[in-house]
């Protein structure tokens, strides 16, 4: 029995709390599953997106977001366990090889076939997502696979997925910890990284790898489309409140979670006053963009009154 | 069955021509595009489509396709100008407004369809089928709404051919010579959402940008001329829209059939991965003659 069926927005939070402070009795809960998650998925976003924002890179991340179907159907094929449930170390490996595989042929089109940057992108992440989808419909014969990985299936969630977004989340965090200026060097300026002695080219192999261990977190939740969201959206809101790197980090992953958990109990929310099963990855969306217009309008009105 | 029989034969024939129909004039337009270095916003626009469809499912009309095109039409344009917004008014930069943008419209789109899904659950499942396309269903009717849509691009393409090649090279040029730019950029964008829309029927929202990108990057390999490419980037996409759909209906089996999106984009890749192929060795052929 679900503990949070027929409950409204503000209950939900009550029984949230009281569950947290009893240590979770029996266990998760779907929707703490789901909240919990997400909230993961969220910071972790918001860290990786501030830094792809700033080096202007969320293009590449959109083709990762891509290529990673082709690198999940390629692990499975190379370990020939068939399209059995998805474990962890497939999921790994297969979006370790993916993030470096994007980057790499991205890279070679812009610098040895001197295609411009747009075009190589937009090239190979969707020849390699056209590969995915063929090798999937050859051998399970349906694209639902496909589907289920543009817009996701929060229904689908297990105890594992948790673990998986939470050690993403770790890692993410002490890489940016441990290389705190390093990143923040190549971000704002790359003449100055190398003359700094650190690489701009290692450091985008780098992000693109966290960004495609991150999106591999979203795979079964929220669908890697909705992952980009995450990605954007909370650094534009955060970006019009400071100027600082570090508190734009800590603002963006803040803004992703609120967005998380209140989605999370609004669809509930909305499931109990409407009987509508609302895609709680597209709700979350939606109230992204509402911060974003809300941002935006107290930024405007703002100017305006101080002229 | 004969490789040309796909043209004439009654079930075939609809499939096949409005997909090179739909691939010639996305390659067109992507040849715009690829010179103003804008590629990347068909992905957006084409994901940008998804609500619109969604919606158009949802009122539960008649005549469900040509709805689809009308809502996805305006919702493209909606995608289109919310970056411009982003770009010009609040400082946002490229990358970021097309990423934002399709983001954020594909997730509305998700939730209409998820709220589709439980009333309308018939046309939800022939919508959904517009996120990796199908081409299969398209029947003589489909056609014509079709090949009028492509001419119109074709036609107001080769009508406005002189300004837009002014307001896409010089643009203080055409200024000078009294080319409104206004103009040409709502004609730029109305082409653009035209044939966004034509194309996410028979290769899908997810892999439409694919046709805008893939035609112009073989083209360029060839030739500096503009004309010249936007001739090579029509015959690149037209021949990948047969084969793709060629090869999707041969190499399909009684119990499994082959989504013709993803078929179409690999061959129209697979050119421009040859052309580039080409262009390198024959630019290391003549850098080897001027050392020697």
């Amino acid at each position: 029995m679900n503990p949070y069926s027929d409950l409204n927005l503000f209950s939900f939070f009550g029984t949230f709390f009281k569950r947290l402070l009893l240590a979770f009795p029996g266990g998760f809960a779907s929707d703490e599953l789901q909240l919990l998650l997400l909230v993961g998925v969220a910071l972790s976003g918001g860290l990786v997106g501030t830094f792809l924002v700033l080096r202007r890179m969320t293009m590449l991340a959109n083709a990762l977001s891509h290529t990673i179907l082709f690198g999940i159907v390629v692990a499975f094929l190379l370990l020939s366990r068939g399209f059995g449930p998805l474990d962890i170390p497939v999921l790994m490996v297969s979006s370790l090889l993916c993030g470096l595989l994007t980057t790499f042929c991205t890279n070679f089109l812009a610098r040895y076939m001197k295609l411009q940057e747009d075009a190589s992108i937009g090239l190979v992440f969707t020849l390699f997502f056209a590969l995915g989808v063929l090798l999937i419909t050859l051998y399970t014969r349906n694209v639902h696979v496909g589907t289920e990985l543009v817009i996701g299936n929060t229904d689908a969630l297990q105890l594992n997925d948790l673990g998986l977004v939470y050690s993403v989340l770790l890692g993410n965090v002490i890489l940016f910890v441990l290389f705190y200026r390093a990143f923040a060097v190549t971000a704002f300026d790359s003449y100055m990284a190398r003359v700094a002695g650190f690489s701009p080219l290692l450091f985008n192999y780098l992000l693109m790898v966290q960004t495609s261990l991150t999106s591999i977190t979203t795979f079964r939740a929220v669908g890697v489309l909705m992952l980009l969201a995450f990605l954007t959206a909370p650094v534009l809101i955060a970006r019009s409140w400071t100027d600082r790197l570090g508190r734009l980090l800590l603002l963006s992953g803040a803004i992703g979670a609120l967005a998380a958990i209140l989605g999370v109990a609004l669809s509930r929310h909305i499931l109990t006053f409407y009987g509508l099963g609302i895609s709680t990855g597209g709700l979350i969306v939606c109230l992204l963009v509402l911060f974003y217009m809300l941002s935006l309008t107290f930024h405007s009105l703002k100017i305006r009154l101080s002229t | 069955m004969q490789l040309f029989d796909f043209l004439t034969d009654p079930v075939l024939r609809g499939p096949t021509i409005g997909t090179m129909l739909m691939a010639v004039s996305a390659s067109l337009i992507g040849v715009l595009l690829f010179v103003r270095k804008r590629s990347l916003i068909a992905e957006t626009l084409s994901h940008a489509t998804y609500p619109g469809v969604m919606i158009a499912a949802a009122c539960g009309v008649e005549h469900l396709s040509i709805w689809i095109l009308v809502a996805a039409f305006i919702a493209a344009i909606l995608g289109y100008q919310t970056v411009e917004l982003l770009q010009q008014r609040f400082r946002v930069r490229t990358d970021v407004a097309l990423t934002f943008v399709l983001a954020s419209f594909f997730g509305v789109g998700v939730t209409i369809a998820s709220i589709v899904q439980h009333t309308h659950t018939s046309a939800y499942r022939q919508v959904q089928t517009y996120l990796f396309g199908q081409a299969a269903t398209m029947s003589d009717h489909h056609i014509v709404i079709y090949s009028l849509l492509s001419l119109l691009v074709i036609s107001l393409l080769m009508l406005f051919f002189r300004p837009l090649f002014a307001a896409t090279f010089d643009k203080s040029f055409s200024r000078v010579v009294g080319l409104g730019n206004k103009g040409i950029e709502i004609l730029f964008l109305l082409l653009v959402a035209l044939s966004v829309v034509i194309g996410i029927k028979s290769v899908g929202v997810v892999l439409l940008s694919a046709m805008f990108i893939a035609p112009a990057t073989a083209a360029r390999q060839y030739t500096n001329k503009l004309s010249t490419m936007f001739v090579l980037a029509a015959a690149f996409g037209a021949s990948s829209g047969f084969l793709g759909s060629y090869l999707s209906v041969v190499l399909s089996k009684p119990h499994l059939s082959l989504p013709i999106g993803p078929m179409i984009a690999i061959v129209a890749s697979g050119f421009a991965l040859i052309s580039l192929a080409i262009a390198r060795m024959r630019r290391v052929f003549y850098e080897s003659l001027q050392r020697s």
